[in-house]
Order: structure tokens, then sequence, then C-alpha cells
């Protein structure tokens, strides 16, 4: 089961055992309908960071929705995802964009058998199944289209769909909003919303917990090896930081792929240039990052020195 | 050799990344024969940061300059940090043992035979970087001297010693087999070096030195060294010559010149000083401001040297004209591209359309559709668009530090203005510049003046450049607009610079440069932001000025190598900006 894997990995992080037995309460005491089931995620990674999971357990278990605030590669979405899994309740992935509108969000009309019903949408699910809802890239859509979460989010946990009905927010439903603040194509968030919400900065992830994350992934990395991948994260992430190139070379997930190509026998550089190098579409940024490549890993580096097969 | 901006950077990217540290100054990078960024000593470098405390070590480095064998010494101080460095860094960072590998194998091969280019100091040295990385392949020193064989050993520097046992060590190796002297040693220093003639032998040297500039040929690469001439050396005495001209002169002499070398003013007196009221208090107490649009009449032309200013900036537009029309085809389609640019994004991202769906508003006039023909598509929805107006101003830096291109700039405005009037978006044009105490706007078009394009050839530039007051000033004009979204484009190098001093609450003075003209720029622009209009940079200066650039625009500007990028940039920035509202 995959919560109780969760639950296993959480004690090994460190979480309080007084936090953990309430999130055991909150799983046991709210039920979930069977064909819910399904919707429950089994995540893929695990979130490292034992501060930040703390917080997100206490926020969610007192009944407060969540912002995950942080920029590219912090794991907002795994975190998000895996706090659904720890509560072993079903989530809704409802991704905000510009033209985001009440309609899309809550429901809308719809024809059926020669009849108009009403289409539920994602937030208006969450509501009745007690589920979570991740508004992805809240900053994404117009402040003026999510007025409608308003009351759904405080204290007033309830959706009123005209010529509908009055829907009250399940107990066990929780919203979990991601934003990157300062992307390209965000906007501010409202205060009228963020006061809707407890937000917690999320951290880069350290070079500790990186590497524990590579080696959680791929066990059979060599310790050395697996550090200096984490390593040359950071050393991208540092570049970024000072402005020297932008985010795009930045990315956890190419770094992983890369890392699985490098496990099916391609060479290390040419597999972080799949996964990473190429990222940067401007020749002048490219260079800068396979200088980086080329300072941290051997241009005849392959499988055999970095797995232990 | 000629070193790229883009190399230079990638030695300093290679430096900082060695370091871990984008805080400091890379103040030392080194340069192959090609002149491209050398990946390992760059590396070697930053790492050199990482692991001793480098204003020690500069301290030291210092001591060699103007010495009779400066390049050796400085080459010798790199051998034995590369050695130490690498002892320490080769446990974190695995891939060094291969680069250096790399790195030695090339080098020998290329430095055969170079020997012959050197005086003896730099023979021997070269010798001993041979021995040096042969010892790095593994292989025997082959060193043909007992003395160089120790010289080598006592330079590769062992890496378990702190800082300032490296600097002992090196300091004592140098004492040991070469002339120099630590400032302060108690060593007598052999005689060459304290005859009289040793003076006039130095300053010789070091005029050879200088000649080869901030560059310079160490054994194994070319050193750039910055430290030494400073990072940013203000150049204000052009300024200082024009500010006494200023204080000489009287308030009425100087606004009738002022008026004379730019063109009559938009507004009267009552209202300019309204206006000086508004904009220049705090960081711009005791500037004037005049606006103009560049008119004028004879008379003005021939009231001395403000006068001849005047005719040339008048000449200048003709040549700006004339310029543009010899290119007038390549513009053409340019105007075009831009044009069909910036309409495509308006209609994707600014129209609301209403659409037959399957789901949405009931329309009821379809409903017997759904009953009779099973058609489910009777409802209408809205893909909604935005109807918000935009307004866009242009803001050119028209300082002296743009001189060369005048002609590019005013074609690429109007080429912008073009575009953005024939798709109806409301278009300013204006620059600025400062002279004497006095901000100068000079208004090219308002939005309304369509017809008034062609005035942008009248971009001139002359004197320094404010740009926090200009920024201010530009933002309170837009604030009058009552456009919805409001897009501010500044033109810029970011080095803002002018004469009239900053006046702090201690009551001290400073000058409006460097630092304090880029915070003073920054706030503005914040301030501007908080308004709510976006204010975003093209960045026409150089690597000098980036991190300016980023304290006073963050992440909003966009480095143009090539002037004539510029309206092919507004249009991109364009294309963002309505995609985002």
């Amino acid at each position: 089961m995959a919560e109780t894997e969760m639950m296993e990995f959480l004690k090994k992080e460190g979480i309080s055992d007084r936090i953990l037995s309430e999130v055991e309460h909150f799983r046991s005491y709210y039920k979930l309908n069977a064909d819910m089931e399904r919707r429950v995620p089994d995540p893929m990674y695990h979130y490292y960071g034992a501060d930040v999971w703390e917080k997100a357990l206490s926020a969610l278990l007192v009944g407060e929705h969540l912002l995950l605030s942080g920029p590219k590669a912090t794991g907002k979405n795994v975190l998000a995802q895996d706090l659904a899994a720890v509560f072993h309740r079903p989530e809704w992935d409802i991704s905000l964009y510009i033209n985001t509108d009440a309609a899309s969000l809550i429901g809308t009309d719809t024809f059926e058998n020669g009849a108009v019903r009403l289409r539920k949408g994602p937030i208006l699910r969450v509501a009745e199944e007690g589920g979570f809802g991740v508004l992805d890239e809240i900053n994404m859509a117009k402040n003026e289209s999510l007025a409608v979460l308003h009351a759904v989010l405080d204290f007033r946990r309830v959706i009123d769909v005209p010529g509908y009905d009055r829907i009250y927010l399940n107990e066990a439903s929780r919203f979990i909003g991601t934003m990157n603040y300062g992307y390209a194509g965000t906007r501010e968030v409202n205060e009228a919303l963020a006061s809707r919400f407890l937000i917690i900065q999320m951290p880069v992830i350290s070079e500790e917990n990186l590497k524990k994350l590579i080696r959680d992934k791929y066990p059979d990395i060599r310790e050395e090896y697996a550090e200096q991948f984490s390593k040359l994260f950071h050393d991208i992430r540092r570049k970024c930081e000072g402005g020297e190139i932008s985010t795009k070379a930045l990315d956890l997930r190419g770094l992983m792929a890369s890392i699985n190509l490098i496990r099916h026998g391609l060479g290390a550089v040419d597999a972080i240039e799949l996964g990473i190098v190429n990222k940067c579409f401007d020749e002048y940024e490219r260079q800068l990052v396979k200088d980086m490549i080329t300072v941290r890993f051997p241009g005849d580096l392959g499988k055999e020195k970095i797995f232990s097969l | 050799m000629e070193i790229s901006e883009f190399e230079k950077k990638r030695a300093a990217n290679l430096i900082w990344n060695g370091a871990e540290n984008y805080d400091i100054e890379p103040g030392f990078r080194v340069f192959d024969s090609e002149g491209h960024a050398d990946l390992y000593w760059n590396s070697i470098v930053g790492a050199v940061h990482k692991h001793y405390d480098w204003k020690k070590l500069e301290d030291f480095y210092l001591t060699f300059h103007e010495k009779t064998d400066q390049t050796a010494y400085e080459s010798l101080f790199w051998i034995a940090m590369e050695n130490c460095t690498f002892e320490r860094e080769k446990e974190l960072r695995p891939v060094f043992p291969y680069l250096r590998r790399e790195y030695a194998k090339h080098q020998l091969k290329s430095l055969e035979g170079s020997f012959a280019l050197e005086d003896s100091a730099g023979q021997r040295v070269l010798a001993i970087m041979h021995g040096h990385f042969r010892r790095a392949l593994g292989e025997n020193e082959s060193l043909p001297d007992i003395v160089d064989v120790k010289l080598l050993n006592d330079i590769e520097v062992n890496g378990d010693l702190d800082t300032d046992q490296v600097i002992d060590k090196i300091a004592d190796t140098l004492e040991t087999y070469f002339t120099y002297r630590r400032p302060g040693s108690q060593k007598p220093a052999p005689k060459r070096s304290v005859s009289p003639f040793s003076l006039l032998f130095t300053r010789r040297r070091k005029g050879h030195t200088g000649d080869m500039g901030p560059i310079r040929r160490l054994a194994f690469g070319y050193g750039e060294h910055l430290s030494e001439y400073g990072s940013e050396v203000l150049d204000q005495s052009r300024l200082s010559v024009a500010f006494a001209r200023y204080s000489a002169q009287t308030d009425e002499g100087l606004k009738e010149y002022i008026t004379n070398y730019f063109g009559k003013p938009l507004y009267d007196e009552q209202q300019v000083r309204r206006i000086e009221k508004e904009y220049c208090f705090g960081n711009h107490t005791d500037v004037h401001l005049h606006f103009t649009d560049g008119a004028y009449d004879e008379d003005m032309l021939k009231s001395g040297f403000a006068g001849k200013m005047r005719k040339q900036a008048v000449e200048q537009a003709k040549e700006n004209e004339a310029a543009f029309q010899e290119n007038i085809a390549k513009y053409r389609v340019t105007i075009l591209r831009l044009t069909n640019r910036i309409r495509n994004s308006m209609l994707m991202h600014m129209d609301s359309q209403v659409v037959k769906s399957n789901a949405g508003r009931l329309d009821t006039s379809l409903i017997w559709r759904g009953l009779e023909l099973d058609d489910d598509r009777i409802f209408r929805k809205v893909l909604p668009g935005d109807n918000g107006n935009l307004s866009v101003d242009i803001l050119l830096d028209a300082s002296t530090s743009q001189v060369h291109r005048q002609p590019i700039v005013a074609a690429q405005g109007y080429m912008i203005a073009e575009s953005l009037t024939r798709c109806g978006i409301p278009v300013r044009v204006y620059s600025f510049c400062s002279m004497n105490g006095y901000t100068v706007v000079n208004l090219f078009r308002d939005y309304q003046e369509v017809k008034k394009n062609r005035n942008i050839f009248r971009y001139f530039t002359t004197g320094a450049n404010r740009d926090g007051l200009a920024i201010r000033l530009a933002a309170g004009m837009i604030e009058k607009n009552d456009a919805e979204h409001r897009l501010l484009i500044v033109l810029s190098d970011c080095q803002p610079n002018d004469v009239v001093k900053v006046r702090s609450s201690s009551g001290t003075y400073q000058d409006y440069a460097g630092q304090t003209g880029v915070e003073d720029t920054a706030a503005e622009v914040h301030r501007a932001r908080m308004e709510g209009i976006t204010v975003l940079c093209v960045f026409t200066g150089d690597d000098k000025s980036l991190p300016s650039v980023q304290r006073i625009y963050g992440r909003h500007f966009a480095r143009i190598r090539k002037l004539d990028l510029f309206a092919d940039t507004v249009g991109s920035m364009l294309q963002t900006c309505l995609r985002n509202i």
C-alpha cells in the first residue's frame, strides 16, 4: 500500500510521532468511497525535507489550505501529491491558466439524454468527495476568476452554484495551491486569495536531500556519483541565482532522466547534454552550462563507473 | 589576440562556478592562445577563492607588480596555487585529475618550440611548468638543471597548508631562486635590484608590460588582470568641466542656453516650475527640467555654441533620415513583420470569442437541435479575451554614450512606433539626457500623434543621463493616461551619471554615478511598478554593467548585442506582455 510506505518514509525522515498519529487518526476517521480509491495518488517521488513536511501536515490537520510558493524544481507538485497520498484522499489536479474561468472550476451546463444537466467541475468534485484539490500555478489565472474560490476556501466552506444547489465542503476536503512567484506569465496573487491559505515558502532542495532522492530512485548508483550529480544541480542553481543564465537548465526532471539514460548505457556527458544542456536553446547559455558539466564529469565517464551493477 | 566579451564572461562563469560563489569579483581570468576561456585554469582560480583567503593572496600577488620578473613571479604563483588547490579539490571533484591530465597533454604538445620567444626568466618558468605538468602526467619532470628540480619541488606547494603558510612558502621560494623581496623582508636584496640603475630598469620594464595592457602572457596561457586597474573607474572629469561652466552662468542665461541647445520649451515657465516641484525632490533636488519637441527658429541657430549644437542636431536628424532611406526596403520588411507579429498576439489574446459548445450557457434558440438532431452543441461558451487597452511608452537614453548609434537607434525607434501605430496601439516616444544641471526630455511623438513618427529621426545624443529622474518623469506622465495596461520600455546602458549631486540627509553630497545612480534608478523603477506600470529595459551596455541592469530591472530586461535587434526585441517584449494581460 502506497500510504503505509509513505508513513514508513515519514518515520524515517524523522517526522514527530504526534503528527503521524494524528494523520493516522484522520485517515481512519474519514472513510473513503471505494470508487474513489483509484484517485488516490501513488507517488513516484518522495519529498525530502522534514521541516516542510511537519509544517504541511500540521496545517492540513487543523483544516487549513496550503499554498506552496517557490522557484522551479523545489518539489511543489511532488509534495502536493505526497500529501494526498499520506492522507489517503482522492486528488484532483486543477491546472490554472490565463483563461481559467469560474465555469471551468465549478461546473457548466451540459446536455445529456435530452436534458440539460450540470457538468461538475473539479472544485465541486473535491467538495463532494472530500478530496484534495491541487491548484497548480495558481498565479497564472486571473484574480477575478479565482474569486469564486473565496467562499470555498474561507470559514464558509461552501459553493453556491446558481440554479443548482448550495454545496458544503466535505470536512476532509483540502486545497493545495502551488505557485512560482516571478515566473514568466505569472501575476500577483491578490491579498484576498492569499489570506485564505497558509503559505509555505518552499526551500530549494538541499545537496544532502537531492543525494538521497537520487539514491532513492536509483539505488545502485555509487555514493560519490550521486554526490557529483547533486553538486552539479547546485552549481546550476547558483548560476541561475547569480543571474548568469535563465532557469531553463535548472531541471530536476531532466537530471533524473539523464541518470536513467546513463544507467541504460549512454555516456554521462552525452546523457546530461540531452537532459540538461540542450534545455537551453540560447547558444550563449548552452556554452556556460556545458562548461559546468565539463568541470564536473570526465568526457569518458560511463555506466560502469557510476553504477555498481 | 582578440578576446571576445563572451569568452571573458565564460571565464568569469567558470571561476564563479569553481568558487561556488557569485559575489566574488573574478579579477584574474585565464585564456588559451586562441582567446578561449581556459576550462581547467579558470576552475582552479575559482577553487582558489573557495579554499583560500583571496584577500591575503591578492595583497601578496600585488607585491609582484612592477617587479623585474613580474610575469615570471605571477606564473610561478599560479603554478603553486594550482598545485595546492588541485590537491584539495580533487577529492571534491573527481573530474579534476582527468581535466588536469587532458590539459597537461595538450599544453606539453602545443608549447614545444616556444622557448625561443622568452627572456631568460620566462624560459626558466616555462621549463618549470613543463616539469610540473610532466609530473602531473606521472612522468619524470626531465629538467636538466638540478636547481630547477629543486625550484619545482618547492613551488609545488602542498595542499595541507593554510593561506598564510602558502604565501610564506611561495615568498620563500621566490626569494631563494629570484631577486624577489617581500615588502619588509629582512633578507638583503641582491645587488642588482638596489643599484641606482635598477629603478630605471624597472621603469622601462614596466612600460614594457604596460604595453600589454591588462592581458599578459603567462607561462600557462594569457591572464587578464582586472583588479589592479580597479573594477569600476568613473570618469567624471568631462562632467566637472561642464559643471564649472554651469555654475559660472546665471540661471536665466543657462535656461536660454539649454533652450537654444535643445529647442523651444513645451510648457510655460509656471507649468515647468510646478512640474519641477512635483518631480525634483529627494535625490533629484536642485535639478531643473526642460521639455521640448525640438522646435527652433533661425535666431536660435545663430546663438553661439548652443546654436551650433542645435544646428548639429538638425543635421543629425537629416543624417538619421538619410541612413533610413538608404535601407528603406529592409526596414519596410521589418515594419511589416513587426506589425504582423504584434497584430497576431493582439488577435490571439485580446479578443473574446463566443463559440457553440456542448457546455456553457444554454442558448434557448438552439434547444430544438438537441432534441431533434441529437446535436448537443446547444450552448454558448465565451472564450474570454482581454479588452483592456494598452499604451506603450518608449524612453530612449540620449546621452553621449549612445553617440555612435544615433542613426540606428532612430531607425529602430521609428520602426517600433510605426508598427504600433499600424496596430492602433498608442505609443509615445521620448529621449532623455542631462546637461548643466538640466534634465532634458525630448518628446518625439505623443500617443495621439499618429502622423509624427518621423520625428523620431530627430534623436540626437549629448551630455549625461540621470536615469532615475527620467523614469520618475516617464512614470508620472504615464499615470495620466487611463489605459488599463501601461508599458514603459527603456533603452539604456544602465550607467546613470550626472553632475548634480545627491544631497544626503546628513548634508553631504554624493556623485550621481556608480552605485548611487543605480540604486536611485532601481528605486524609481520599483515605484513605477508599484503604480501598475510594466517597466522593461532593452539593455545595450557591456558585461560590466550587467549587475547594474539586474539591480535596476530585476529579470525584466532583454540584452541586445546589436542595436539592429532593438525593434525585434521590443516586438517580443510586446508579445510576451500581450500574452500576460
